[in-house]
């Protein structure tokens, strides 16, 4: 009834992409932009790009407002989306290469120079006149990195580079991007939901949850400021010995192997105090302290529901 | 414009990469056109008792069916339901708004690689069947015809370029325009004399449809080619022509100016 109902009259719902905003990201800098599906990453990428207008606000990308989309501004910025191809299929990468030069109007040159350094570097030489289309996604990818890059764009925007490629195409293009860096020390904003990436690639992280910035710091500061419990694994020899250690620690829960393994979770403060007083009680043959999962407090704070209190 | 020439090569060089499929969906598409035209027009002539149109014998007719039947082809070019309204359905329209040129300036050499490509070939083919059963009676096209023809078939190419960017901008409001794009086509085949000669219709339609975008599209590049075109009467099909495509112009560039502000990109 929906269905026909809606061929007569449309019933529009204004959704905030969006929230109000505000960060900034320095030359050389690798910014990761994180969140869960629909939380405004592409969103955000898109209007740093030019690609959408805002509703309200202002941003600024090396000077220029980017959805004004001038040319000087374009020369200096380039858009990678992992989903989505700017080469042209029917025909060998060369020739879409080729009309990026004329398009970025880059100098015979210099465009021979940054060609020779990205086909070295991603190993393209011999795939150079095969057909886009013949090529395997990884190696797509790594022209989709070329076509992007031809032009030394000052600003980079990667969204989801490395979504659906094997594991050995997604460390290449992570090392590739991180000597890229190095080398020609660009800003970048990155979205992705490999964790791989974000801790390779990463220095900054930029968290949204529901078009809002939940999360704006160092990769080490989630850790420190929302890690507040470790993970402490006891492997004890007699079992018997379980029920003293959890007289001095009520906290700590058996685990469900039949190793006789104990799983306990204490504050990060309390954590060598808690040793000592098992250590008193009970002989350990094994002991590891893991702290929390960075993908967990991540996940928590991408996504309201699963976000433990403390974490908030 | 080094660009441009490179993306026009480029598109020339894509068509040619499948040449198979265009040449057996043309000649499909020749027989039909040819076969129903010799018989329809066959029984009108018998109804009349015999007695042609004023200068449309049997074979001018058919003829004519074939150069509209391939102009639209060369006009239509794929992207008649795919082009700029596709790239904004499917958000393909982001990669071209991150470059540093025209996105108009990008298809519209997308557009004419493709449609020179389907033109040389539909030539070809029109001149082997020409040469083949008609010549008797119309006598092949003499260097005038061709020159006004040639012209005609450029400015019918980006008109028709520019009249369906005009359409294709409304998807940043209605997303789904193919329906306004087979309506665009049947609107041209009627009014534009892509059916039937323009001679043949009533005197008031055609001076009404005289100063229309319509015919200019395939009416007039046909009856150019088939030498029927006074050099006065194409000084003015080429005015008109560079009038509506400044008129299209201008309204496809104020369409897609306002509707790039709703863009959201969606789909990529």
């Amino acid at each position: 009834m929906g269905s026909i109902r809606s061929l007569f009259h449309r019933r529009w719902i204004d959704r905030h992409a969006l929230k109000p905003i505000s960060f900034e990201v320095a030359p050389g800098e690798i910014v990761g932009l994180l969140g869960a599906n629909g939380a405004g990453k592409t969103t955000l990428i898109k209007m740093l790009a030019g690609i959408m207008h805002p509703s309200s606000g202002e941003a600024e990308v090396q000077g220029f407002t980017p959805w004004h989309r001038k040319a000087a501004f374009k020369q200096q910025i380039a858009l990678i989306l992992g989903q989505k191809s700017q080469l042209w299929p029917d025909l060998p990468a060369a020739d879409s290469l080729m009309l990026l030069q004329e398009i970025y109007g880059i100098e015979p040159n210099a465009y021979q120079q940054r060609l020779n350094y990205f086909l070295d570097n991603l190993d393209l030489r011999k795939l150079l006149k095969t057909q886009i289309r013949r090529l395997s996604l990884g190696e797509r990818m790594k022209f989709e990195l070329v076509a992007a890059l031809l032009h030394e764009p000052k600003v980079i925007f990667l969204d989801e580079p490395t979504i659906g490629l094997d594991i050995g195409s997604q460390r290449t293009i992570r090392n590739f991007l991180h000597d890229y860096r190095k080398t020609f020390r660009p800003a970048m904003i990155l979205t992705s939901h490999y964790m791989e990436d974000v801790v390779a690639l990463c220095e900054r992280l930029l968290i949204l949850r529901e078009g809002e910035l939940v999360f704006s710091g160092r990769l080490s500061e989630i850790t420190d400021r929302y890690a507040q419990t470790r993970r402490i694994r006891l492997g004890i020899k007699n079992h018997e010995m379980n029920k003293a250690i959890l007289a001095v620690c009520p906290q700590a829960k058996e685990g469900t192997d039949e190793s006789g393994t104990l799983h306990l979770s204490v504050a990060k403060d309390a954590v060598s105090e808690t040793i000592l007083k098992i250590l008193q009680v009970a002989p350990l043959v094994d002991l590891a302290i893991e702290e929390e999962d960075l993908a967990s407090i991540i996940d928590a704070l991408q996504t309201s529901k699963a976000a433990p209190r403390h974490l908030l | 414009m080094r660009w441009f020439l490179q993306v026009f090569s480029g598109q020339i060089r894509m068509r040619l990469a499948y040449p198979w499929s265009f040449w057996i969906t043309l000649a499909l598409e020749l027989f039909v056109v040819a076969s129903i035209n010799w018989y329809l027009w066959s029984a009108v002539i018998d109804s009349r008792g015999g007695v042609a149109f004023a200068g449309f014998p049997l074979t001018t007719l058919v003829l004519y069916s074939m150069i509209t039947s391939i102009l639209r082809r060369v006009q239509m070019n794929f992207d008649q339901f795919g082009g700029i309204g596709d790239d904004i359905f499917s958000g393909a329209l982001n990669k071209y708004l991150v470059y540093p040129v025209s996105y108009f300036g990008f298809r519209y050499a997308m557009h004419l690689g493709g449609s020179w490509v389907s033109f040389l070939q539909s030539f070809l083919a029109l001149m082997i069947f020409w040469m083949s059963f008609v010549w008797q009676d119309n006598p092949l096209p003499q260097l005038a015809a061709l020159t006004q023809f040639f012209v005609l078939v450029f400015l019918g190419v980006t008109l028709r370029f520019l009249i369906n960017a005009a359409i294709q901008t409304l998807a940043f409001w209605f997303e789904q325009i193919w329906a306004l794009m087979i309506l665009l086509s049947f609107l041209i085949m009627l009014l534009g004399g892509q059916l039937i000669p323009m001679d043949l219709y009533p005197v008031w339609a055609q001076n009404i449809l005289f100063w229309s975008p319509f015919p200019l599209l395939a009416a007039w590049p046909a009856e150019a080619l088939l030498g029927r075109m006074s050099w006065p009467l194409f000084a003015q099909a080429c005015s008109i022509s560079c009038l509506w495509i400044l008129i299209f112009l201008g309204i496809s560039h104020c369409s897609f100016s306002l509707g790039v502000r709703n863009y959201s990109g969606i789909g990529a």
